[in-house]
């Protein structure tokens, strides 16, 4: 019997189809398994921080540095931008874009409590903080001042080849001192104190990365909220597609063997 | 097609079971989580209760002189910090620290009747370094409570209490409760 021409694509397109779905489920059961582990961390006090993982609560102070922010301009102990180009798209109504450059940086803060305040490293961090700062340019709208002179720095064209602005979004999320965050991380000896100069027990800790690292400015609650929203949504939504295009893949491959 | 429903039915019934199966490894791994916290929390308890029994004589050295009239409340001291150091289990431990806790809170308070104890600059850094010890003990004990609380809460809840009675997680662990000298207003006669 002959294969009908293009099955073999339409199949591809399910298995991938399936691959997503799985996909989707596993990563839903890793949001949940992190839902339960921050469920299961009791928040430590400063003061009384532990070596190995903790779960902390706290006011940003900034450290020795900081750094500005590459699109505001602000002051902060860390940043991380992005920039978008809007592609044409004449098949579909939603807008498709693509992402031109984007990057972080952060700075050693410290982290305070009514307890004591803790030296955290945020290099390597998952940071959940909703971004706040956000411009476009397109045909006849520059991008403002400071993004400008980030785009040049950086050697990036912004114009098309007859000399027209793209539609270009800008995005920037930042952590500023006084802000109240959310930490889960690695509690560490800080090799940089010097033996005996600490006074308290949290001056020779350092919060980093470990098995778990996780910095939001929400409140534990939304944050698990958070996590079990996206678990649950994306085990039965990749869980309902998975089926489906496996239940198709087997219709298909068995009918091309009867 | 019988064929094809029977396969349907038993992808179905494969998955359920995978679901299944997933949970309670999840569950299990939980539970092994928890109790690890507990047994983590009491550890980092364990060292300061130590760092704090190391620190008494030392105080208590500095305060001999001055209180002549105190023998007694030293002598208790001295007799908690014994109790705590032949303790082996958790329970004479935590029993030994409420009495050490108890003690040191009235010696404290007692020593505002010795002005020059209170002027002595050794007295005044053994108080500070201990009560920054007993700041940080409160601190963890409450810590160890919450993963107590935590744990007692998951083996006790639907649907984790089935697969925790399957699993033989069935006793709740006890939390660290003030003692009835530890709640008492301590009384300073001037």
């Amino acid at each position: 019997m002959a294969v009908p021409e293009g099955v073999y694509g339409v199949i591809a397109f399910f298995v991938f189809g399936f691959g997503m779905g799985v996909w989707s489920v596993y990563t839903g059961i890793k949001n949940l398994a992190m839902k339960r582990l921050i469920q299961d961390m009791p928040t430590s006090t400063i003061r009384s921080i532990a070596i190995g993982p903790v779960e902390v609560k706290g006011k940003v102070v900034a450290g020795d540095e900081t750094l500005m922010a590459p699109f505001s301009g602000k002051k902060c102990v860390y940043y991380r931008y992005m920039i978008e180009e809007k592609l044409p798209d004449k098949d579909m109504d939603k807008d498709r874009w693509k992402t031109i450059t984007k990057g972080e940086e952060g700075r050693q803060f410290k982290l305070k409590d009514s307890t004591g305040q803790v030296v955290v490293d945020p290099a390597g961090a998952k940071v959940e903080v909703p971004s706040d700062f956000s411009a476009s340019s397109h045909i006849g709208v520059d991008p403002p001042e400071r993004i400008m002179k980030f785009i040049k720095d950086n050697k990036l064209k912004f114009e098309n080849f007859l000399g027209m602005n793209k539609t270009w979004k800008y995005t920037e999320t930042r952590i500023e001192p006084g802000a109240e965050l959310y930490v889960m991380a690695e509690a560490t000896s800080n090799d940089d104190v010097e033996a005996g100069s600490a006074k308290q027990n949290a001056d020779r800790i350092l919060l980093k990365k470990g098995r778990v690292f996780y910095i939001s400015n929400r409140s534990e609650k939304d944050v698990v909220k958070s996590f079990q929203f996206k678990g649950i949504g994306m085990i039965i939504v990749g869980g309902i597609f998975g089926f489906i295009f496996l239940m198709i893949l087997f219709v298909m491959i068995s009918a091309l063997f009867h | 097609m019988i064929l094809g429903i029977a396969l349907i039915v038993l992808v179905v019934l494969g998955l359920i079971v995978l679901a299944v199966a997933g949970y309670a490894i999840a569950v299990y791994n939980g539970l092994v989580r928890l109790k690890s916290n507990i047994q983590k929390s009491w550890a980092n308890i364990d060292v300061l209760l130590k760092q704090r029994s190391d620190e008494l004589p030392k105080l208590i050295a500095s305060v001999k002189g001055y209180m002549k009239h105190e023998a007694g409340l030293l002598t208790e001291l001295t007799k908690a910090r014994t109790a705590f150091l032949s303790a082996k289990t958790m329970g004479a431990k935590a029993k030994a620290d409420a009495s050490i806790s108890g003690a040191l809170k009235t010696l404290f308070a007692v020593s505002e009747n010795y002005p020059n104890l209170k002027a002595n600059e050794n007295f005044i850094q053994f108080q500070n370094r201990i009560s920054g010890i007993e700041n940080e003990l409160a601190d963890r004990r409450e810590f160890y409570n919450d993963s107590v609380n935590t744990y007692n809460i998951r083996i006790k809840s639907f649907p984790d209490m089935i697969f925790a009675k399957m699993l033989g997680y069935v006793n709740p662990e006890e939390m660290f409760k003030a003692t009835e000298a530890e709640r008492k207003d301590v009384k300073v006669e001037f």
